[in-house]
């Protein structure tokens, strides 16, 4: 029954193949047949599995691809097929038809909400978790929600190596005793102040009396301690002791010098976990370095293009996606250059049909008074919503012009050849990629 | 004129960007030449409710609301006379739940009747309600984990949800408006943003005229929503 099952599961993928259809459904149809196929495969020892709300793909790909790199034959999903469905299609593909994995570590990336799912059939040695953030709330609730499914998720035996900066990320951690913390120590970039517009670090996420902190990062990140029970930010493991966002460059535990792919904190954190994991399995660090120094992120969340004479710069993030979308913002008013942001909103989600604007209120928009920012477009079904977010910061309204139509969005770039920063969702970006 | 706000647990119950609905009804309280003044208080804070003529919260996590009652339990008296008393109250999300009998195995503050249960899943819908009190039809999203049972004071009716168990929704007693209509719900509705600050304003200044000046955007957008959802509505 289970070669059965295999053959099946190997055929669908490969018939979906030629029509470029998704990995969940030969996945979905062998758990169908037997809901506890997975616990049938023979697995390697070592199953990593990378959760949380953002930079799972990131550090999922870093992580084989350090693998990869040192002689591994690694086992992996890629984006979009991280839940239960998605990952039970990978491992049948990496598994012969008697179902042997012929791989020597599986490196997961999973879905927070599908994690518990996941975990009752695999049970990983290392699950990592990246951050637990304000992300998709329209269809997450909220983030103590994604805690809980997450902690139901995470198996006793399981090494957790954990975001030590991020309290709810941190709190999986409490009173446990398998577990490595990396952060970012204080620096520059670091503020005495919640500079946010909504602080989820006020509160103890333990015993919900006052948290107060030594700096922040960005958001609730940063070195924190509740002033009634002994939740606090715990010691690091792993830590970037020096940080050059501008350059990209970061240094690790006073001694491992790295270039990151993209001058923004959410790559920095990917990165040390990555660096974490390779180190506590004792691999080359030479090697891991190397990789690390020469990775180009893949999936396409930074594109350049051309729009006429107009060069663009994409940063993609989910609209709903807070930390990601303010991060892109820093990003921008770090840069010297004079530009123009375009800011899309015509569809609020690739996966999900609303028309729920709540997230705009929670983004810090305030950072668009840079004054290297000359000009703000806004555009889309939804930007008389963004139109009314932005009458709320002050003296930005000069710069600030509104094309709800597409095309006329697209003439609006074209009139300046100044550089354009386009900040938009996953679908909408290719209503921009296809107006060229 | 002059209108002064207690926000309560703006630190704790902070979700859904929320606060816009302050900051709404600031503007356009504002337009209409009439000043406004927002006080904070939290946990551990006093709160003389009388000094004010509306009381806003909005969303929270289910354990920071927990939080919060327990907090407000020694001013449950004080709460109960002030919205007996006419005091205007504006509560978003899930906020209102603590005023009802009980929340799970947790006794409520008892100033309303209803009962709340919480569920498993997650409720989450964009919804278009119909109400009394107004002409026009509501708009908004839903985002909870609630079921409200014997609640004899509903103030919305649903018109269009994916949420079969939403028939009746929130609270409307004497002057408190309560509903889990999520996010800057004011801003999303503005007939009921003029409804609510003409009963709000004319309730303290017999002769105020609401000023109808820069509502063009907040309309548009709303008409762009509703056509949306009525669309799917259809579907």
């Amino acid at each position: 029954m289970k070669i059965f099952i295999i053959i099946i599961c190997k055929a669908t993928l490969f018939i979906g193949k030629l029509f470029k259809r998704g990995s969940s459904l030969p996945g979905a149809i062998a758990l169908k047949l037997d809901k506890n196929i997975i616990s049938k495969l023979d697995l390697p020892k070592k199953i990593i599995i990378v959760t949380g709300s953002n930079g799972k793909t990131s550090t999922t790909e870093l992580i084989s691809s350090i693998y990869k790199d040192q002689g591994f034959k690694v086992g992996t999903n890629s984006e979009g097929s991280n839940q239960t469905e998605g990952v039970t299609t990978t491992l049948i593909k990496c598994s012969n038809i008697f179902g042997k994995i012929k791989k020597d570590v599986l490196v997961l990336e999973s879905d927070e909400r599908y994690l518990r799912r996941t975990t009752k059939y695999i049970k990983p040695s290392t699950i990592i978790v990246t951050n637990i953030y304000r992300d998709q709330m329209t269809r997450n609730g909220h983030p103590e929600i994604i805690f809980d499914i997450i902690k139901d998720g995470i198996n006793d035996d399981a090494d957790l190596i954990l975001n030590a900066d991020d309290p709810l990320s941190s709190l999986l951690g409490y009173k446990r005793k398998n577990v490595t913390y990396v952060g970012i120590n204080e620096n520059e970039l670091s503020t005495k102040k919640c500079e946010n517009i909504y602080n989820d670090g006020e509160y103890c996420p333990n015993c919900k009396e006052k948290m107060i902190y030594d700096y922040y990062h960005f958001d609730q990140v940063g070195k924190y301690k509740c002033t009634s029970c002994d939740f606090k930010r715990e010691e690091t493991s792993y830590f970037i002791s020096a940080l050059d966002i501008t350059s990209g460059t970061i240094e690790i535990n006073n001694k491992y010098k790295i270039n990151i792919s993209f001058g923004s904190l959410y790559s920095v954190y990917n990165t040390l976990e990555a660096f974490a994991l390779a180190s506590l399995e004792k691999l080359d660090i030479e090697k891991v370095l190397s990789t690390l120094n020469n990775y180009h992120m893949k999936n396409g969340r930074v594109q350049q293009f051309n729009i006429g004479n107009t060069p663009v710069t994409l940063l993609t993030s989910k609209h709903e996606n807070i930390i990601c979308y303010n991060e892109h913002l820093k990003y921008i008013t770090r840069k010297k250059e004079n530009c123009r942001v375009l800011i899309l909103v015509d569809a609020i989600s690739r996966k999900y049909f609303t028309s729920e604007m709540s997230w705009i209120w929670d983004i810090d928009f305030e950072l668009l008074k840079s004054d290297n920012i000359k000009k703000i477009i806004i555009a889309g079904k939804y930007a008389n919503d963004l139109d009314i977010r932005l009458s709320f910061v002050d003296n930005i309204k000069e710069k600030i012009i509104k094309t709800i139509d597409l095309d006329d969005m697209i003439d609006e770039v074209k009139k300046d050849n100044e550089k354009v920063y386009l900040l938009t969702c996953f679908s909408d970006r290719m209503k921009v990629l296809n107006r060229r | 004129m002059k209108i002064k706000i207690l926000y309560l647990y703006k630190d704790l119950m902070n979700l859904y960007g929320e606060y816009a609905n302050i900051t709404i009804l600031k503007k356009y309280l504002n337009i209409s030449n009439v000043d406004v003044q927002i006080d904070y208080k939290s946990i551990n804070e006093e709160k003389n409710f009388n000094e004010y003529d509306l009381i806003y919260a909005g969303s929270s996590t289910e354990r920071s609301l927990i939080r919060a009652l327990e907090d407000l339990r020694k001013d449950k008296e004080a709460l109960k006379d002030y919205i007996e008393n006419d005091g205007f109250v504006l509560f978003t999300g899930n906020s209102y739940e603590i005023l009802g009998s009980s929340i799970d195995q947790l006794e409520g503050l008892n100033i309303l009747p209803f009962t709340v249960k919480t569920i498993d899943r997650r409720i989450t819908t964009d919804v278009i309600f119909k109400t009394d009190l107004i002409e026009e039809e509501i708009v908004g999203f839903i985002n909870n984990s609630s079921i409200i049972t014997n609640n004899d004071y509903y103030l919305f009716k649903s018109v269009f949800s994916l949420e079969e168990t939403i028939k009746t929704e929130g609270v409307h007693y004497k002057n408190l408006y309560a509903t889990h209509l999520t996010g800057p719900f004011l801003m999303r509705n503005p007939y009921f943003l003029k409804y609510f600050i003409n009963q709000l304003c004319i309730k303290k200044y017999s002769d105020f005229k609401l000023i109808d000046k820069d509502y063009e955007l907040l309309n548009e957008s709303y008409e762009i929503v509703l056509e949306e959802l009525t669309l799917r509505n259809e579907k």
